[in-house]
This record gives structure tokens, C-alpha cells and sequence, in this order.
């Protein structure tokens, strides 16, 4: 048992926040606060250093251009990248990725693998549809075979990426005759196919997402995935490589660290706000919430470098950590009081009005991703053996 | 990083496992809660054959020289079986002993304990409900070559069946944590009384009476006035351990619980395929799992040595909550069945929340992660 990091894990971390003073400018961070900035210059210049660094797949194994880090190596990456709030890997990284390493045809991995870990090829995640979402296997976006060529019609939703996206990652309906989990097929669908249109949708907390259409869209029949019909295990498998990204929370940490230094300074009834007593049970509560999410990130990355797969242990830190974020929030905003309803940018607001932000964009998480209920769910029945009606 | 146990510690575990169903059933248990003393010499004589009231002595003293990562594995097994506490009591007034004592103290009464001769709990807390050293007042005076002492120890555990009491009191005035010492003090000594009190949880604390009790030079515990430090590691081991048998108690809970979901049938279906019912028994492992980590990080963090007043703190509000909430829960989802005083899920929960009530509440423990967060 070793609760402690090895010296050179601790030297990488002091590494990448080195790199991240040097290298994340106030532009970049100006570009990302709007969201909108995904695909500006100063974000896709910090992408390009991190690729550069060997950072960005750093967990992919050599022959496919990584760095065969190991999951604590990745996870102190990530959480750093977390905590100064810069972007870091994206799903093509994370997830299509290793799902292509592992089903793809040697030329699909020789064609996207490179340029993934490059930052040149940014996916999209093409899933859920407007009568799609927890129930995706119901999803009826189509492709039918046509000649050398797949056509696509339908319409996706939450597309996130899509405004900055290179490529869809496109799960459609092939066989629409075989029971809905066995007839669903993976796409790689370029962004600039002529067919797709992009429509913005805006959510409570700032973040734009999107609504993309597909109409007569033509992909070459190389663009599958792995095999025809077999999609639906491919997306599952994806799933859970996805939830253990999800559990690193350097930016939460250092949320509880600016409203500690907030408190300190701050005055409230005559005293300083970190000597009232409900605030400091309240600040000790979050971190003592901050650690076990810790924790059990940990927990996650040392199965994986065990060659264990994560299963209820994923659920677990994603179900954890997205419900974390909304009692951080809320402890935040109601100890700054009145103070606490004003937006960035308006005279007065306290840390520029990250509190508030956050707790707009934090309910997101707990049904991006899988919503808690599934996971709850898949905790109880794969982790703990209860059984289906 | 590390979350595993060693193999000796998985080994280890195994062996408690067999030897606690076969020599600890929760036939024994309710026995000793109903009996007198609530003390098994059986069961005693039988743990110190396997070593384990010495496991964390070194050998020069008649122990294993074991960690007290190795003694907490012990005891998250001790708390699925809800084993006595009068283990527990022992180990911690002579961890007292081998923290501050003189190496003639320690070479003459921690074999005693490994060889389970001598129970020796240690007597702290005072009705002032404290364990800060500012509201000690039993005093010990200086007369002749020896001492007097005179003063009330209040929740001192299983004084009743005591052969000694490691007793704290306060030899001279000044700063809190200056001017405190402890004695080894023979439960039979005049001026000695012993009220028993009844706990909810059925575990045996008594009321400690001083009147006039002189003890020789050498009962003193190390040297005067400056055994506090000696006494507050004691105070953060017992803590660990307790942290560790809890996270047992909430371990056999959940198991339990999830079994029984999977047996007890209603509307024609087993009542653990409702999805409430995994939503519960999902929040239920998270709690377990929050505990159990935040211990053996507490616990580890100690057992090396190294700063461990943080992680303790939190540890002990948040782990002991979800534990105590998992029991709740757990009396939820049984029904009338898992209520009734003959089934075994009531001895868990009172075992959970009375390790809420001791070595400070998590409401104390919160403010003691603030200060040390800078707040």
C-alpha cells in the first residue's frame, strides 16, 4: 500500500506546470472562456505544443505515435491540464482513438491514428439524437449502401464539436430490419462533406452545443469502422473509457483553493468569512468530497495499470464527481451572499464570477456522458450483482 | 501509488476470516453483550496465540513487530465481526505505555499484554466530554517518592475488567498541552472506583473514580509534565484503528445488504431488480468505498510516519457519516425483518454510530480539517 507518488511522477507534475506557465497565454485562456474559441488560433497553437510534447496521446501506446504512459503518468497530466483549466486531449484521443486501435482495418489506423495524436484530426462525437438519448440504440439516423459509397440521412443532437470539429464520428442505423442493437454501424463522416448543416444550440452554463443535419451526405464505404452491424459494441466499450476521463478534478480543486482565499479576505458581519464557523464546516466538507473524488480517480487509473478494466469503479468516480461539482457550486455562491448572483463581468463580482458560471455548467455532467440513473444502475447490476426484473 | 494490500496483509486477512467465524459468531457476541464484563478470556487466550494483542509491539517487548497498517487489516476484520472491544481498549493503553513509557515500563508490561495477561485501558476523557488537554482536571501530586491523584475519568472502556488504568491527569498548571502526565495505576489501588455506565451500543465504559489513589515513583508514565504528545499518538492510532474496524462494520452491511436484495421476493420478483433498490445499494458502495479510502489513506499515512492529523480528520467526518448512513439505509431496504432485535444488522448500526460519538464528532473533526486547510 502506497499512498504517495513516486519521485518522478511528482518531478512530471512539477514539468507540466512549468510548461503550462510557459505556454498558456492569457489570449489562449481569453479564447477558451468563451467556448466558441474551440477552434481559434491560440487554441489550436496550444494543442499543437502539447501534440508536440508527445502530451497530447500520451498514453497510446508507441507504435501508434504515444508516449505507452502508464494511467498514473496520464492521470497527473490530465488533472494539471484540469486544474489551470486548459484544454487537454479531446474523445479522439480518449475514446476513438483506442476504440480504432482495436477494431479498425490497418488502413483506417494508418490514416487517423497520426493525425489524431497530432491535434490535426479533432472528432465529433455523433450519438444521440432528439429521440435518442439515454435510449441511443433507438437512434435512426440511416446509411444505406450506395455503389463504393455510404448516403446519410438524418439529424444528430448534442453534437458538441461540431462547429469545430474535422470528422463525425457517426453512429447510424444500417440494417434497419435486425433488432435496433444489431443493426447500428460507426461512420467517420468528414465535417466538410457537402449534406451536413451545423446549428448552434446555447445552454444554461455558456457552453454552445449543437444540432447537425444530415442530408443525402456521401462517405466512401472505407469510412466504417470495424465491422458493418457491429457499432453498438464498439460504443459501449467506448463508454467506460470515456467515464474514467470524466473523474479528474483539478479544476474543482483549485475552485475550493480561490474560494478559500476568498474567504480570507472577504468580510462579512464584522469578521473575516473564514473564521464563521458554518463556512468552515462547509469548506472542510468540500474538501473532504474533493479527496474521496481523488481517491477514487486514483483507484481507476491503478486498475488500469493493474490490466484491470474499471467497470463499477468508473461509474462510480463520473457519478461522484459530476453531483460534486453542483454542492461546490452552491456551498460557493451561498457564502458569497448577495454577492454571489453576479455574472463575469459585472462591477463586483466575486473571482470574476466563476462560482456562479460553474454552477450553471455543472448540472451538464450528470446526464452527459450517461445520465447518473444509468450508471447507478450499471453500478448495481455489473458491480454489486443485483439482478434485471 | 498503491491502493493494494501486501500478501502477507491479504494472508493475514484469510486467517482472521477463518478464525473469527469458527471462535467469534454473533452467538458469542450477544452472549458477552448480556454477560457482566462483556470479556471472553476464550476468545483472549486464543488471539494471543495467533500473536495478535502484540502485533504492533516489537519483538524486543514480547510482540510481532507489525505495522499498524498490518493491525488495521486486523481490525476491518474485527468489525465484520463485531469482535469486543476490550481488545481494542488493551492494545491502546498499552500503545500509551510503549509511546511514552521508560523502557522498564515498557519491557514489564507490554509482554503482559501480548501474552494476554493484563488488560491496561487507557483513561482520558472526563465528564467535561473533551479530549483537548485544557479540560483535564484529575490532578496527581507529588508526595514523598510517589504520587497522589485525585480526580473523575469519564467513558473510560472496559475499566471494569482493567488489571491497570493508563490514567492522564495534570501535574503541573501552564499551557494546554504542557504539564500533563499518566500514570499506570492498578485498578485494585485504595481510592479506586468503578461505575459502570450503559452504552447504547453495548460496549462497556465506566465512570473512574480517584480519591486520594497514591501510586510508587515509578508508575509514572516516562517523565513528569511531558507526556501529552505520547498520549495524543495514542489518541490518532486508536482513531486509525477504529477508522479501520469501521469500514468493516460498513463493508459487512453492504455484502449483507445485497444479498439479502437478491433473496427476499415480492410482487413475484426479487426486491433487488427494482430500481430504487439499485440506486440505494449504489450510493450505499460509493459510501463504502469513500471510507474505506479515505481511511487507508489516513491509516498508511500513519503507519509510515508521516504527518497523518489531516488526513485522520477527514477520514473521520466523512468516512464514519457514510458508514452510519449505509446502516440507516441498510434498515431501510430489510424491512421489519432486518429491525427485530434477533437478526444481527442492529449490532452493526450501533457499532457504526457509537464510532460517530467517540474520539471527536464529525463536526469537531470538520473544524479541525479547516485549520488545517489555513481557514
Amino acid at each position: 500500500m502506497q499512498f504517495e507518488f513516486t519521485e518522478e511522477q511528482k518531478a512530471l507534475r512539477q514539468e507540466v506546470r512549468s510548461f503550462i506557465k510557459e505556454n498558456a497565454s492569457p489570449e489562449l485562456m481569453e479564447e477558451i472562456k468563451h467556448n466558441t474559441g474551440a477552434n481559434g488560433p491560440h487554441y489550436k497553437a496550444w494543442i499543437k505544443k502539447l501534440a508536440e510534447k508527445g502530451w497530447l496521446g500520451a498514453g497510446w501506446p508507441k507504435e501508434y505515435g504515444g508516449l505507452g504512459w502508464g494511467a498514473f503518468e496520464q492521470w497527473i497530466v490530465n488533472d494539471e491540464l484540469d486544474y489551470a483549466g486548459v484544454p487537454g486531449a479531446g474523445t479522439g484521443v480518449t475514446m476513438m482513438g483506442p476504440t480504432i486501435m482495436r477494431v479498425a482495418s490497418e488502413e483506417m489506423k494508418k490514416e487517423y491514428l497520426p493525425r489524431i495524436i497530432s491535434g490535426e484530426v479533432e472528432f465529433v462525437l455523433g450519438y444521440s439524437e432528439p429521440n435518442a438519448g439515454t435510449d441511443l440504440a433507438s437512434l435512426k439516423t440511416k446509411a444505406v449502401i450506395d455503389g463504393d459509397d455510404f448516403v446519410i440521412n438524418g439529424q444528430k443532437i448534442w453534437n458538441s464539436a461540431a462547429h469545430f470539429g474535422t470528422h463525425e464520428w457517426l453512429a447510424v442505423r444500417t440494417d434497419p430490419d435486425a433488432p435496433k442493437h444489431k443493426g447500428i454501424s460507426v461512420i467517420i463522416v468528414p465535417m466538410d462533406s457537402p449534406g451536413i448543416t451545423v446549428r448552434p444550440l446555447w445552454t444554461w452554463g455558456d457552453v454552445r452545443t449543437n444540432e447537425t443535419f444530415f442530408d443525402d451526405v456521401r462517405v466512401p464505404r472505407k469510412n466504417l469502422v470495424g465491422e458493418l452491424n457491429k457499432g453498438w459494441y464498439y460504443i459501449t466499450a467506448a463508454l467506460d473509457f470515456e467515464r474514467v476521463a470524466i473523474g479528474p478534478s483539478g479544476r474543482m480543486r483549485r475552485l475550493l483553493e480561490k474560494l478559500v482565499e476568498y474567504v480570507k479576505e472577504t468580510q462579512y458581519q464584522g469578521q473575516v468569512l473564514s473564521k464563521h464557523p458554518v463556512v468552515r464546516q462547509h469548506l472542510a466538507g468540500l474538501a473532504n468530497d474533493l479527496k474521496v473524488n481523488r481517491l477514487f480517480s486514483l483507484k481507476c487509473a491503478w486498475m488500469v495499470d493493474q490490466g484491470v478494466i474499471p467497470n463499477k469503479e468508473a461509474q462510480m468516480v463520473k457519478v461522484f464527481s459530476t453531483e460534486l461539482r453542483t454542492r461546490l457550486a452552491d456551498v460557493g455562491m451561498q457564502i458569497m451572499g448577495l454577492y454571489g448572483q453576479l455574472k463575469t463581468g459585472s462591477k463586483w463580482a466575486p473571482l470574476a464570477g466563476e462560482i456562479e458560471h460553474f454552477y450553471r455548467a455543472a448540472p451538464f455532467l450528470r446526464f452527459g456522458g450517461g445520465t447518473n440513473e444509468v450508471l447507478r444502475d450499471i453500478i448495481a447490476r455489473r458491480g454489486l450483482g443485483l439482478p434485471r426484473p | 501509488m498503491d491502493l493494494g494490500f501486501s500478501e502477507e496483509q491479504e494472508i493475514m486477512r484469510r486467517t482472521a476470516k477463518r478464525f473469527l467465524a469458527q471462535e467469534c459468531p454473533t452467538s458469542l457476541v450477544r452472549e458477552l453483550l448480556d454477560s457482566e464484563t462483556g470479556h471472553s478470556p476464550e476468545l483472549w487466550h486464543k488471539m494471543t496465540e495467533l500473536g495478535w494483542l502484540g502485533m504492533v509491539f516489537p519483538e524486543e517487548y514480547g510482540g510481532v513487530g507489525g505495522s499498524l497498517l498490518d493491525l488495521a487489516v486486523l481490525s476491518e476484520e474485527f468489525g465484520k465481526a463485531l469482535v469486543p472491544g476490550t481488545f481494542y481498549s488493551t492494545v491502546i493503553g498499552a500503545l500509551a505505555i510503549l509511546n511514552g513509557g521508560t523502557e522498564a515500563q515498557k519491557s514489564h508490561f507490554l509482554p503482559l499484554v501480548s501474552q494476554g495477561k493484563a488488560l491496561i485501558p487507557l483513561a482520558l476523557t472526563e465528564p467535561s466530554g473533551s479530549y483537548d488537554p485544557a479540560f483535564i482536571t484529575t490532578r496527581a501530586q507529588s508526595q514523598g517518592d510517589g504520587w497522589v491523584i485525585d480526580g473523575t475519568k469519564l467513558f473510560v472502556p472496559d475499566a471494569q475488567s482493567a488489571d491497570y488504568l493508563v490514567v492522564v491527569a495534570r501535574t503541573s498548571d501552564g499551557p494546554p498541552r504542557e504539564g500533563v502526565s499518566a500514570f499506570i495505576v492498578p485498578t485494585a489501588s485504595p481510592g479506586i472506583s468503578i461505575e459502570p455506565l450503559i452504552t447504547f451500543a453495548g460496549d462497556r465504559q465506566a465512570e473512574v473514580g480517584l480519591k486520594e489513589v497514591l501510586v510508587e515513583a515509578d508508575a509514572i508514565l516516562g517523565e513528569p509534565d511531558k507526556v501529552w504528545s505520547a498520549v495524543e499518538k495514542t489518541v490518532q492510532q486508536q482513531t486509525a484503528l477504529q477508522l479501520a474496524d469501521n469500514v468493516g462494520v460498513g463493508q459487512h452491511v453492504l455484502d449483507s445488504t445485497v444479498e439479502y436484495m437478491k433473496i427476499r421476493f415480492q410482487f413475484e420478483r426479487p426486491i433487488g431488480s427494482f430500481q430504487a433498490v439499485w440506486h440505494h445499494c449504489a450510493n450505499m458502495a460509493t459510501d463504502i468505498d469513500g471510507a474505506r479510502y479515505l481511511s487507508y489513506d489516513a491509516i498508511w499515512r500513519l503507519s509510515q510516519g508521516l504527518t497523518a492529523t489531516k488526513a485522520l480528520s477527514m477520514a473521520k467526518s466523512w468516512g464514519t457519516e457514510a458508514v452510519k448512513r449505509v446502516t440507516i439505509m441498510a434498515h431501510q431496504l430489510h424491512g421489519g425483518i432486518g429491525y427485530v432485535t434477533e437478526h444481527d444488522l442492529h449490532l452493526y448500526s450501533a457499532r457504526a454510530k457509537a464510532a460517530e460519538q467517540i474520539l471527536g464528532t464529525p463536526a469537531e473533526h470538520l473544524e479541525i480539517v479547516a485549520q488545517q486547510m489555513g481557514l
